[in-house]
Parts: C-alpha cells; structure tokens; sequence
C-alpha cells in the first residue's frame, strides 16, 4: 500500500511531516476558513485605511508618477509591445523549461552504471527517450526559424526585398 | 535503487499507437513545410492522413483490448496512468471521424485563403490529442494536464483569425475563464492529493467513500471534489461554468466552433463518466446505506446542474439572433441532456446494464452528426451571404433548396423529434432514466421533456426563416463538395432514426460494458452485495483516517 502511494523516501517523509488537518467537526474547519477570509481581508482593509490616515498628503507631479525613479517617463503604459518580444521570451521559456526537464534526466543517466545490464538498458532507453523530446522541441525551434519568427529586423529585410521592384511600397506589417 | 525506474515495454507503447499517431501527426505538421514549404492544403491533407491512420491504429489497437480495459504506460503501481479499454476505443474513433468531417469542412470553407494552415492544423491536432488523453486517465495530474493540453490551443485557435476583434475577445474571455477554471481546478486536485496522498482517482475515491462515512472534516473532500469537478463542468460548458461558451462560439471561424462545441463536450463528459465509475466502484464494499448516501449524494448534484444546465441553455437560445450563439446554447442545452445520464449512472439504483453509458455515447455519436450538418449549414451560408444571424436564412428553402432541407433535418433532430436520430437518442437516454425509476431520475425525465418543448420554439425560427419567410434576397449555390457532406449527415440522421435505430445503441453498449478498473476496487460490479468482501486495506484505511481526526 505505501510502496504504491510513495515511490521515493522523500516523498514518503515529506508526506509523514505533511500537517494533518485536525478538528472533529465540519464547522470547526468552515470557522476556522472564515476566520482567515474574513482575516485576510481585514488586514488587507486596516493597513491600507490605517495609512490613509497617519501619512501626510503632500502631493508632487513627481510623486504622482506612475513609475517614480528619477527619470521623466516618456509617453503613457498604453503602448504596443513588438510581438518579437513575446516570440523571444517563449522561445526562451521553452528552453529554459527543457533544461529543468534535462535535469532529473542527467542525474538518472549518470547515476546508471552502465557495466550492469538493468544500468546498460536505462541508459540506452534513457539517451533514445531524451533524443525523441530534444526532437521535438527542436522540430518546433526549426519552424520558428525557418519561417522568420527570430529575425530581429524582419520588416527592414521585407522592405529591402520589395523596394527593388516599387520602391514606394511599404513594408507589409507581418507580426 | 533503478527499481523505481520503470521502463515502457514495446507492448505498452503499441497499446498507445493512436496517442502516438497523433504525436506524429503533430510533428509531421511541423517539418512538412521546413522540407516542402508553406502550404496550407498540404496541412490539410497531413491532418487528414494522420486521422485516418489514428482510425486504423485504434481498430487494431481495440482488437486487443480485453475484458476490463488495460493500464499501461505506467508502472504497475500507479494504475489509470494512461487507460486504454472499449470506451477509449470508441471515443477515438468518434472523435477522429469528427475531427476528420470538421477538416473537411475547412477544406471546403477556409483553404483558399488561409495562410496559417501549418499553425491551425497544429493547434487543432493538438486540441485532439488532448481530449484522447482526458478520456483516457484516472490520474489527477493527468487529468490536469489532458484539460491543458485540450484548452490552451483551443483559446489559441478561438482567436486564429488574429485580425478580427470579435474573436480576440471571444479568446480573452475564453482564456480568463478557461485559467480561472484551472486555479479553481488544481486547487481541488491539490486539496485532494494533501488529504490521501495518492494521484489515483480510484484510490482517492475508496477513501473519500471511507472519509465521508466518518463524517470527521467532511465539509473538506466536499469542496476538493466541488472544485475538482469545476473543472471539468467548465469544459463540458455546464451552467454555472458555461460563460464562456457562447462568446468562444460566436468569436470563432466556424470550422472551430464545430469542433469546440461536440468534442470538448464529449472529451469533458467521458472524463466524468470515469470519475463518478471510480466512485460508484468504490462503494461496492461498503454497506447499502453507505452506498446509498454517498452516491445518491454525488447523483443529486449532478442531476441538478443536468437539471439546470439544460434549462438555462435553451431558455438562454430563445432570444438569441446570431445562429452561431444560438446554436451554442443549444450545445449547453445538449451537454444538460448528456449529464443526466451521467447523474444516474451513479445513482445506487442505476440499470445494471451499462445503459446511461450507453446513452452518452450514442448520443454523441449522432449529435456529432446533428452538429456537423447544422454548423456545415451555417458555414455555408455564411461563406456565401457573409450573414449569420437568423434574418440570413429568409427564405433559404428557394435559394438553396439543397442545404435547407438538410438543415430542417439537423434541427428537427436538434430537438428531437421522430423520424431522425435525434429523437432515437433522446429515447435511450429518457429509457435509461426510466429504468432507473426513482424521484431524481423521474425529475430528470420530466425537465428533459419540458427542455425538448421549449427548444422546439427556437429551432423551428430558422425553420420558419427558411420557408415561410422570403423577403427576396439572391439564391446562392453553395459548394458542392459541402452539399453534399451535409447531406451526407442528413442522411446519416435519416437511416439512424428510421432504419439503424438499434445498431448504434447495441454498438454503445458493447462498447460501454466493462470500464477498466483498477485491481484495488474490484470486484467490480457495485451491485452485488459484496458487504463482507472488504479490501484489507480499505479497513487499515478507516482506522488510519479515524486516527488522523483525533
């Protein structure tokens, strides 16, 4: 029954330690999760009213700023964010995810001892497993490659294609 | 210290060929245009090729199936990692047949001008193989990570047209909710992962039966399991989680609002049909009275949001003028009607004979039908007149005699009225109630029947749009190729409720007989009076759980 619920010592004293949740009667534990909705606002609501009375109001455009770092802002926050950036950062969390994924991995491949049979056959299922999942993480980085989804000066090569032929055309927006 | 490593054997990974054929579907998408370049048609017939080939690895996989369903791809121990067994077999090919019909109609509609075809075929490949995995587990993380892996490209794809405002609204809605749900969701997986510290859904119900027969914390697995099944009612649609629905449909390009509104439905839905068999399989040692509470518990909770559900949604469709938005309350007001089987399957007087089950599962089969034809309508009438409101079928019974008729076909088996498949399935989910005969599922019965009159009013506007009303406008020939796939499914609805009225039902029950289980809770049939047949460990269970409460 244990070995089915914990596979690793880790977990199984982690769950050991895990509090139990005590209390005999179901409205000991609905009042014990009101108390801390009702805490939880509370404390929330009182520092915030608590402040508005004690701190002083001295107003200054320089204070009213949205963000309030010494430097004049330019413009407001309402502006369009190039969707290269999001392409960039989602490339990158999906390689940094990988590596996280990687690491379990090489622990299991080093850990095998690869002169035993059982350690022979992890470690040869263990290379083609990971072979498969770097595959297919690099199929989709091919794709986005391949199609200019990581050109940084995409639009400037449209145009510098396109001005051979009409050069009063303008560069197609393609994000 | 490798024995904790578990290896899958070649036997495990042929089991799971039509989850690996749409893996290669996936990449197949990605490299064709790296090799041949970009072209949308090409990921059509990619799409195509690995859905038949999904089809033909899941009937050679089904032959194999035995009697109680397999556990594979998982060690052992963890049981329901990963399920195959005869209602997996028939939801794959159901949902591939679909999936193959919903490209079909994109080929028909969308591949001319689409230039995103690799993206699209993806994102929809994707969503599928999503819902194979969802109905194909009973292990929490799984689950999570299924309805994931079913609803991030499904938001994608609501928004695909990135272009049009309306369907970037529809996603961000469906998004907001879709990751609320999910919160709300992980919670109650979280809740009960901490309180038995297990993944398996069956081993979590036999100790929730055992939990909630003590009564110490009760009000706890309550909410675990309230905020667990949020999850899956929000991709079932049912009301109140089912906010989402109209606005998704109505945003969308209308091949993936054919595809959202049958398969998410049918995915989420089989889902729940394992979870509450889990729970009705965890009563069976148990005394009736505990069996009674516990499921009857479950089953009035269901029955209620069926109850609801249903109402709301075609309550909801009456005002409505956007076909697409009407239709999509309808498919609320569908997934009510599917829920009640759902409710007395696990209500401790339910038929012995699988017969809810079987009702679910015919009446997605023909309701993917009744869906295909009425949206393929709507699509091409849309594609020709650019209007989707009702005012776009005045008269269209002159103007394009060939989709209206089958359009009359698609709603009146909408409603189900005889002579079409509608009406056979609603008469095998109104039988399963029947044989169940108690209050809730005579409540059931009487709501289904007073829903079937209202939706009459609804569907019989466009109805009365299409012939009785001609205000002039141009007659259009729509595609060929689309007449005659949504004549095809008239067709199909015709001989299911006339000719074939018992072949489908017999093919669901075969089918529905026998969910796996896992070896913990067997036996399996929970209504064998198996009181003295108490697991060991269900009794160490009691103990360890009334120890813990002190």
């Amino acid at each position: 029954m244990t070995e089915r619920r914990f596979t690793t010592p880790t977990l199984t004293i982690l769950a050991q330690t895990a509090p139990v949740v005590r209390g005999d009667t179901n409205i000991e534990l609905v009042t014990g999760v009101l108390l801390f909705i009702i805490f939880g606002f509370l404390m929330a609501f009182a520092a915030l009213v608590a402040g508005r009375f004690v701190r002083p109001t001295l107003s200054h455009p320089e204070k009213e700023a949205a963000y309030e770092c010494g430097e004049p802002a330019i413009g407001d926050s309402w502006v369009q964010f190039d969707l290269r950036f999001y392409v960039v950062a989602l490339v990158f969390i999906i390689f940094d995810v990988e590596i996280a994924l990687f690491w379990p991995w090489a622990v299991v491949f080093g850990a095998a001892d690869a002169a035993t049979a059982q350690g022979f056959a992890i470690k040869t299922v263990a290379v083609y497993d990971m072979l498969f999942f770097f595959g297919i993480v690099v199929v989709g980085f091919l794709f986005l490659w391949r199609f200019g989804y990581l050109d940084w000066v995409r639009a400037a090569t449209g145009q510098r294609k396109v001005s051979h032929l009409e050069p009063t055309l303008q560069p197609e927006a393609q994000v | 210290m490798f024995e904790q490593f578990w290896i899958p054997t070649v036997t495990d990974l042929t089991r799971f060929a039509p989850e690996l054929t749409l893996v290669a579907t996936l990449v197949a998408l990605l490299v064709a245009p790296l090799i041949m370049g970009r072209s949308a048609k090409t990921a059509g017939w990619i799409a195509l090729l690995g859905t038949a080939a999904t089809i033909l690895a899941t009937l050679r996989v089904g032959g194999s199936v035995h009697a109680e369903g397999i556990s594979g791809l998982a060690r052992p121990a963890a049981a329901g990692m990963l399920i195959l067994d005869n209602l997996t077999v028939y939801f794959k090919i159901v949902l591939m047949l679909f999936l193959a019909g919903v490209t079909i109609l994109w080929f028909i509609g969308s591949a001319e001008k689409e230039q995103h075809g690799e993206e699209f075929f993806v994102l929809l490949v994707g969503s599928a193989l999503g819902m194979v995995l969802m109905t194909a587990t009973l292990n929490l993380l799984m689950i999570v990570i299924a309805i994931e892996l079913a609803s991030l490209p499904s938001y994608a794809i609501v928004a695909f047209n990135k272009r049009n405002r309306t369907a970037a609204e529809a996603s961000l809605k469906y998004v907001i909710f879709g990751g609320v749900s999910a919160a709300i969701m992980l919670y109650g997986v979280s809740l009960l992962y901490g309180l038995y510290h297990t993944l398996n859904v069956a081993d979590i119900a036999a100790r929730a039966v055992v939990h909630l027969n003590t009564g110490h914390n009760s009000a706890i697995i309550c909410i675990a399991l309230f905020c667990f099944f949020a999850g899956v009612a929000f991709k079932i649609a049912a009301v109140p989680f089912h906010f989402w629905c109209p606005d998704a449909f109505e945003g969308a390009q209308i091949e993936v609002t054919t595809w959202l509104s049958v398969s998410s439905k049918a995915a989420a839905l089989v889902l729940l049909l394992r979870i509450v068999d889990a729970f009705s399989a965890a009563t069976a040692a148990h005394s009736m009275v505990i069996q009674i509470t516990v499921l009857s518990g479950l089953a009035w909770g269901l029955g209620i949001i069926a109850a609801v559900t249903c109402t709301w949604g075609n309550f909801a469709a009456y005002r409505q003028q956007n076909v697409k938005r009407m239709l999509a309350y309808s498919s609320i007001a569908h997934a009510g009607y599917m829920l009640m089987a759902a409710a007395i399957f696990v209500h401790p007087n339910a038929p012995a004979d699988h017969s809810p089950i079987a009702a679910v599962l015919v009446y997605l089969l023909i309701y993917a039908f009744m869906n295909l034809g009425a949206f393929g309508i709507v699509a091409m009438v849309q594609w020709k007149t650019g209007g989707e409101t009702v005012d776009a079928f005045n008269g269209l019974g002159r103007r394009a005699p060939w989709i209206a008729v089958p359009m009359v076909f698609c709603l009146v088996s909408l409603v189900g009225l005889p002579p079409f498949a509608g009406f056979i399935a609603k008469v095998w989910l109104l039988l399963a109630l029947g044989e169940a005969g108690n209050t809730l599922c005579w409540t059931l019965i009487v709501v289904a029947v007073f829903n079937t009159l209202v939706s009459l009013f609804f569907y019989f506007r466009i109805v009365k749009a299409m012939f009785l009303v001609d205000d002039g406008r141009d007659a259009f020939t729509p595609p060929i190729a689309g007449t005659a796939l949504v004549n095809v499914c008239g067709l199909i609805l015709i001989l299911f409720g006339v000719i074939f009225i018992n072949q489908p039902r017999d093919i669901a029950k075969r089918y529905a007989a026998n969910l796996f289980t896992p070896a913990v809770l067997k036996p399996h049939d929970r209504r064998a009076t198996a009181t003295s047949t108490t697991p060991p460990d269900l009794a160490s269970m009691r103990t360890e759980l009334a120890d813990g409460s002190k």
